[in-house]
């Protein structure tokens, strides 16, 4: 009794030492990892004023890295430390903004938890590269996983439907990652999905979209994007074609904005392995600043330039239906995977276009007077792989390409000059799916993906 | 009990939010078991394979047949018809029979060296199959394309039970298309033989549990596997207690290959992750229920091993020898 007594007295003491700080202190900070996710925490805190602050955190004292400063004036508050490794010790402190930073909570620390088993080992030879990358793995386990530009994984999500997952995304809205689970080996699967998991693994939820194929885009106002398969009776045969289907975000209604029909007659070019389908589409972009989609089809071996509003097919670069030549002298690409245009250059994963088994990245220039494709640039890893699926290229500001061999289990970041800077490595049994780059998790660093 | 009165009291103000705690510096490890496995404790093992090679006609159907994969790597015996679930052709790159060999023993196979996969999944009834009838998950293969005379390609047959790429090999072959040859027939022989695989488990320091639990097992300080190789702790899926009755260390190193089968009695602890596990929660591989604990009254050797059950190489990552003492130190 006299124990509680004494221990009353000092508590006492402590509160009104408390009512003499700033207001604006951060107060009753706590953290705590994720049960879903072993790599990211949540940092609550209080101040007695509304205020706005962030979290500076790091695994050294030094704190490299910082949250976003909040939006909205608050008296509760909480942010997300993202981009941390498993089994990490993390030292964090709250920081209060007001035009300056106003107060700061102690540096405290937390260590986060470990990876859930069946997640693999990478290797990274080389440090050229600065961005994360967010990616599905397939194979021995399949799971949605973000890298730290180090090739460590520091976000990681599985969940137990027999289908696989092709691209992952973070949302626009900063706030949760989509991916597709579907399946693109065999025929499409009727319970196919867009599904959204919260960035602290806290709840999930998704859009049915029946026979989703591998890729699946997000506009800047939410609307998703996706290629799904597309059966019609052409003269009493089954004909496999393609088809995007945009997905409101406010009321889910499904809407066919282009089908394989409104560009191309199964007849004039019936693609190249009418076993797996027609068309084939297997890769889809956007580009908010022309309202238009590119898709590429692997059957086709082209890529499509088609208007979002009219559903026209502006141009088509590759073996069917071309409205582009290729200059003399320029490779043609074979059964394609993704691509990345900007302006009026395109680099393409070429699969299969090479002699041998041998997969490359070949960047053309398009004359779009002339509609004319020349080539400009390619590459071939040393030592060579092959990606008999997938695998996507993406042009970065800096001149560099960052190469995703997917079926081949590797991640690449290459130099104009074709000099490797980074290259990460699966054990065998695990490959990866389409990815998205992103210089920060957070959206307001993020810019350009 | 006086004493205590001003460090209870601080420790309530510490916790109550003078926004003072837990300094910079203060180290946090996660929660940490009562028996700590580290390298020491490990054991060393070799191993190597050495696995056979037909020739065959290049962009040949071939036929390939095991009725005679009797017996896996490790010479447990094989019921062709009912243990094979899974024929498996993997096409390797840049790699020679060699280098797949090495690598597929040292678990260090990169899936880039991997570029061709083709499985067929058996029926149970018929123990032969063609070449054309396997797939990659549902794609045909293009044999003419796909099975080449090739100096950067080599070609490898696996027989497996489960059908998880990779994991489960019981017996492998390496087919070679080679244009001077007009075979169209590999037949796979039984797996006895293949592996050469040793450990040393005298010479490594016994970790000592205390007779009466709790035993939270601890391996958070264990860097290498028994290969040498970094651990890779996501890999570790459970932990394996067994206890081999009237056996010498010398009588299981001999016969390292057969641990499950030479065992008294096994309890396991499933994993979903983590780097502890509580033998509270292990259960008995053959019905034994819970497990018991250490004392017992027959002489013989207590082990504990992590195991990897999707690894290539299905040897212990971590083996133990076990002390109980009265007190665990």
């Amino acid at each position: 009794m006299k124990l509680l007594r004494r221990c009353t007295w000092l508590l006492t003491l402590a509160c009104a030492c408390e009512a003499d700080e700033d207001p604006r202190a951060p107060r009753e900070v706590n953290a705590e990892v994720s049960e879903h996710i072993a790599t990211v925490v949540t940092v609550r805190w209080s101040s007695d004023e509304p205020t706005i602050g962030y979290v500076e955190y790091g695994p050294t004292e030094a704190m490299e890295h910082k949250t976003p400063l909040g939006k909205a004036e608050s008296m509760e508050h909480e942010q997300l430390l993202l981009g941390l490794t498993a089994d990490t010790l993390i030292h964090y402190r709250v920081v209060t903004w007001d035009g300056d930073d106003a107060a700061a909570s102690d540096v405290r620390t937390i260590r986060t938890g470990d990876l859930p088993v069946g997640f693999p080992r990478l290797e990274v030879e080389g440090d050229g590269n600065d961005l994360f990358t967010i990616v599905p793995v397939l194979g021995s386990t399949t799971a949605v996983v973000i890298l730290d530009p180090d090739g460590k994984i520091v976000w990681h999500h599985r969940d137990d439907r027999e289908l696989d997952f092709y691209r992952a995304r973070l949302s626009v809205d900063g706030k949760s990652l989509l991916y597709n689970a579907a399946s693109v080996s065999g025929d499409p699967a009727d319970n196919s999905e867009l599904v959204r998991v919260a960035l602290d693994g806290s709840e999930s939820s998704s859009v049915e979209v029946p026979l989703l194929a591998h890729d699946f885009v997000e506009h800047p106002d939410g609307t998703l994007a996706a290629i799904v398969v597309e059966y019609r009776d052409v003269d009493g045969t089954e004909v496999r074609g393609d088809k995007i289907v945009e997905i409101d975000p406010e009321d889910g209604t499904q809407t066919t904005v282009w089908t394989s029909w409104d560009c191309f007659d199964p007849e004039e070019w019936p693609g190249d392995s009418p076993d797996h389908g027609w068309t084939f589409a297997n890769a889809l972009d956007y580009e908010p600043a022309e309202e238009a989609y590119y898709l590429g089809m692997r059957n086709f071996s082209s890529i499509a330039k088609i208007d979002r509003g009219s559903g026209a097919c502006e141009w088509v670069l590759g073996l069917s239906a071309p409205t582009f030549e290729f200059a003399d002298g320029s490779a043609r690409f074979l059964h394609q995977h993704q691509f990345h245009v900007r302006g009026d250059r395109i680099v393409v994963l070429d699969n299969e276009g090479s002699p041998g088994n041998e997969s490359r990245v070949i960047e053309y220039q398009l004359d779009f007077e002339t509609k004319t494709a020349t080539e400009v640039w390619s590459y071939v890893s040393d030592p060579t792989v092959y990606t008999f699926v997938l695998g996507e290229p993406t042009r970065l500001d800096d001149g560099s390409t960052f190469v995703n061999w997917s079926s081949a289990g590797m991640l690449e970041r290459v130099s104009e000059d074709g000099e490797s800077l980074w290259k990460l490595s699966s054990p065998a049994g695990f490959a990866f799916g389409f990815h998205t780059l992103a210089p920060s998790l957070y959206p307001s660093d993020r810019g350009k993906d | 009990m006086h004493r205590a009165l001003p460090h209870a009291c601080l420790a309530l103000l510490l916790s109550s939010g003078c926004e003072s705690t837990e300094p910079t510096g203060s180290s946090d490890d996660g929660v940490r078991g009562n028996v700590l496995l580290r390298d020491e404790h490990n054991y060393e093992s070799t191993s190597s394979l050495s696995i056979p090679t037909i020739e065959t006609a290049p962009e040949a159907d071939l036929e390939i047949c095991w009725p005679d994969a009797t017996t896996d790597i490790r010479c447990h015996d094989v019921a062709p018809e009912g243990d094979i679930d899974t024929v498996a052709l993997l096409r390797f790159l840049h790699l020679e029979e060699d280098d797949v060999e090495v690598e597929l023993t040292s678990g260090e196979l990169k899936q880039s060296e991997v570029d061709g996969y083709l499985e067929y999944l058996t029926d149970h009834e018929s123990t032969c199959a063609r070449l054309s009838s396997m797939t990659f998950f549902g794609t045909p293969i293009e044999i003419e394309e796909e099975y080449v005379e090739s100096e950067d390609h080599t070609y490898l047959l696996l027989f497996a039970t489960g059908t998880t790429p990779g994991v489960g090999a019981k017996t492998m072959v390496f087919v070679k298309p080679t244009a001077s040859s007009t075979n169209t027939r590999v037949d796979a022989v039984a797996g006895c033989g293949f592996l050469d695989f040793s450990a040393e488990l005298t010479e490594v320091e016994k970790v000592r549990v205390p007779e009466q639990g709790p035993w939270v097992i601890d391996w958070r300080d264990v860097t290498r596997d028994s290969l040498g190789n970094d651990i890779v702790f996501e890999s570790i899926d459970s932990v394996v207690v067994g206890f081999f009755e009237d056996m010498t260390l010398e009588e299981i190193e001999a016969q390292i290959l057969d641990l499950e089968l030479i065992a008294t009695s096994m309890w396991e602890v499933k994993l979903e992750g983590g780097r502890t596990a509580d033998l509270a929660d292990a259960r008995g591989r053959d019905g034994e229920g819970s497990f018991p604990g250490f004392s017992r009254d027959q002489e013989g050797v207590w082990m504990l091993a992590l195991m990897c059950s999707t690894c290539q190489n299905p040897s212990p990552i971590v083996l133990a020898v076990v002390e109980p003492t009265a007190d665990g130190s």
